[in-house]
């Protein structure tokens, strides 16, 4: 009887102790970075300098405003390929709206329509029009740099002589940090208390788990995908704001690999690209290392074609790992 | 337990990278051996015994032109002032990154920043506020919107117009071009092309049928003609002035895979890499322009200024037009 007990008491406390690890575990990319962040500290000093910080964060909240909109339609199940497409498209659409004197403020709300019309057009194909997201996105992300390209002739579009000056956005600071990085955080605490706390939220992880049983459990697969779509590109267009007042010119190739990255930072943060697992919290750790690490290479030196390999690894053994993980479940 | 293998190989691997990079601190994208000079350093310019930093952001690296202006003026540096430590960042032919590579050089606390870069208006916020830093500015074959210590490249301009004298000369002052533009919104592109066409208006027979930016790139040279010789017919083209080299090539590889090779298109081209005096040589290429790469100057006018040297802000460096006629005394000496 009383071995029993004892063994029963050790079982419980062994579980309470595995449970705790296994949450740790599920963010064992937060031990990565705490391990580089800190033999980068040691080797390189100027890693740990506040500017090369600030940097750094700046860097995180730019690739990750679309990177939270890649989550969401990962998220379900799907894939966003166009959202480099829509950053030039909304880059130059909003570059040339100032060279005509449009108000700032207007064209840049104008700016952000196109790119919600832009994630509108993806999501009408995806679910009514039923095509593969892979191929719609695709077929978007071709069609639309061609737009961007077509509409800038193919040339940067500066706005220098209208007088216009939207350089806080990108390039100013609040109390030192960049003000890319607040707009980030409020994109990030937004989409986190959506996923986890709305219905919404819930509809997105349950049909990236089973499109089907969703749908026969009553959620309106349509409206929830179309609207994932749209956010995606909205938050597409948010970080193409961001990013034209960074540079003072809107390019028709801004953006370009900007999904890659995206769904880089997504999948390593543990997002599964086959749907239903993962999370923003995910993708704001996903952001941070490739952020770190792009950051480190630069500052030690490293010679920039090996910098291409190691991101490459890094992406493909996070997706190798992620692969196993769902064969194991 | 598979994620704690996996993190335990990103950590080690990383750790080896990083070990690895700090032995080879001032890298050149090719397997250089370490100079005698750069110690296994760590961060600052006082313990490696380094006493300038100095940041050097490429453009693009997809290019012998930009991977030869990297590599010799690293390695004049590495040669003659071993006081030198060079950072290269690559800025993967886009502009965002470059900006980004060079607010990365400017944390790091360089001593001046020598940059070529991809455009001219994207990089001229980010090199006004290194000028404010007091960090001078060294713009090497592209200039920026903003003043800048110095700039160092050849003149574009003449260098279009002198194409389009020559061009002239060569059909009669009657012909019809085909121009292929490099990367558009760089002052290389604006300029070769604006030179190009003011020196055309003076030939009332002489104009471009089309043209295309295809971004200083073979393949889409190549694409673009191919379409072009579907729109126009055998005896439509008579010329075709290519920015650079490349572009010139994979024009050349069009027209040769169109079978029309004996139409007597005359091929401009703009650089003068080696395969482009090959080409002159053996007839298909009518001749190029060549265009130093900016090196060692580059790294020879830093030095001058961070010691304090006044120099003039804009360096100009010679061009040469080389064609059959004076083909070999150039061959072998291309890029």
């Amino acid at each position: 009887m009383e071995n029993t007990q004892a063994v029963s008491v050790k079982y419980s406390k062994m579980e309470g102790l595995k449970k705790s690890f296994d949450k740790l575990k599920n963010y064992g990319i937060l031990w990565v970075l705490l391990v580089i962040v800190l033999i980068a500290s040691i080797i390189q000093p100027e890693f740990i300098k506040f500017s090369n910080i600030v940097n750094i964060i700046r860097q995180i909240a730019i690739n990750g405003i679309i990177a939270v909109g890649m989550t969401f339609v990962l998220l379900t199940g799907g894939i966003d390929l166009s959202v480099g497409a829509t950053v030039g498209v909304v880059a130059v659409s909003v570059a040339m709206l100032f060279q005509k004197g449009v108000n700032p403020a207007l064209a840049m709300a104008i700016g952000l329509l196109i790119g919600a019309l832009i994630g509108f057009i993806n999501g009408l194909g995806i679910t009514k029009g039923k095509i593969v997201p892979f191929i719609m996105t695709l077929g978007t992300l071709t069609a639309f740099r061609g737009l961007a390209l077509y509409i800038a002739n193919g040339s940067p579009q500066s706005w220098r002589n209208s007088g216009v000056n939207i350089k806080f956005l990108g390039q100013g600071d609040i109390l030192a940090i960049p003000v890319p990085v607040y707009i980030f955080l409020g994109v990030l605490i937004m989409a986190h208390i959506i996923l986890k706390f709305t219905t919404f939220g819930r509809s997105v992880y349950a049909i990236g788990d089973s499109r089907e049983a969703a749908r026969l459990s009553g959620i309106n697969v349509v409206k929830t995908e179309w609207m994932v779509y749209t956010l995606s590109g909205f938050l597409a267009a948010l970080s193409s704001l961001i990013l034209i007042s960074r540079l003072s010119v809107g390019e028709p190739t801004a953006g370009e690999g900007a999904e890659l990255d995206a769904i880089a930072m997504s999948v390593i943060g543990g997002t599964s690209v086959s749907g239903g697992v993962g999370g923003v919290v995910g993708t704001l750790l996903g952001a941070t290392l490739l952020s770190v690490i792009a950051n480190l290479l630069n500052i030690i030196g490293i010679s920039p074609f090996i910098q291409r390999i190691v991101k490459g690894a890094i992406i493909v053994f996070a997706v190798l790992l992620d692969t196993k993980q769902k064969k194991t479940k | 337990m598979k994620k704690r293998v996996f993190v335990l190989l990103l950590t080690v691997v990383f750790a080896f990278v990083m070990l690895a990079g700090c032995s080879n601190n001032t890298t050149s994208p090719a397997a250089s051996k370490p100079a005698e000079t750069s110690s296994g350093s760590s961060g600052s310019s006082d313990s490696s015994g380094k006493k300038f930093k100095v940041g050097l952001s490429q453009a693009t690296m997809n290019h012998p032109f930009r991977v030869a202006m990297v590599e010799e003026n690293v390695n004049y540096a590495k040669e003659h002032y071993p006081e030198m430590e060079i950072i290269v960042t690559d800025g993967n032919n886009d502009s965002a990154k470059q900006v980004s590579d060079v607010e990365d050089l400017i944390a790091q606390g360089i001593d001046a920043l020598i940059i070529s870069p991809l455009t001219a208006e994207a990089l001229t916020d980010v090199c006004a506020k290194a000028m404010e830093k007091g960090i001078p500015v060294i713009t090497l074959d592209r200039n920026v919107n903003t003043e800048v210590t110095t700039y160092i490249g050849a003149e574009n301009k003449p260098m279009g117009v002198a194409s389009a004298k020559l061009l002239a000369e060569m059909t009669n002052k009657k012909a019809r071009i085909i121009e292929i533009q490099g990367t558009a919104g760089a002052s290389a592109t604006i300029d070769r092309h604006d030179g190009f066409v003011e020196e055309l208006a003076n030939y009332p027979e002489m104009k471009i049928i089309a043209e295309q930016y295809c971004d200083y790139l073979r393949e889409n040279a190549m694409k673009f003609m191919e379409d072009m010789l579907q729109r126009f017919g055998p005896g439509e083209i008579d010329a075709v002035y290519a920015h650079n080299d490349e572009m010139a090539l994979g024009a050349l590889e069009a027209i040769r895979a169109a079978g029309r090779e004996n139409e007597g298109i005359i091929l401009i081209g703009m650089d003068g890499t080696e395969v482009a005096f090959e080409a002159i040589k053996n007839g298909s290429m009518a001749f190029t322009v060549v265009y130093p790469y900016c090196a060692p100057e580059g790294v020879q006018y830093t030095y001058k200024i961070l010691n304090g040297e006044k120099v003039d802000k804009r360096i100009v460096l010679d061009t040469a037009i080389v064609s059959a006629e004076n083909i070999d005394e150039w061959l072998g000496k291309g890029l």
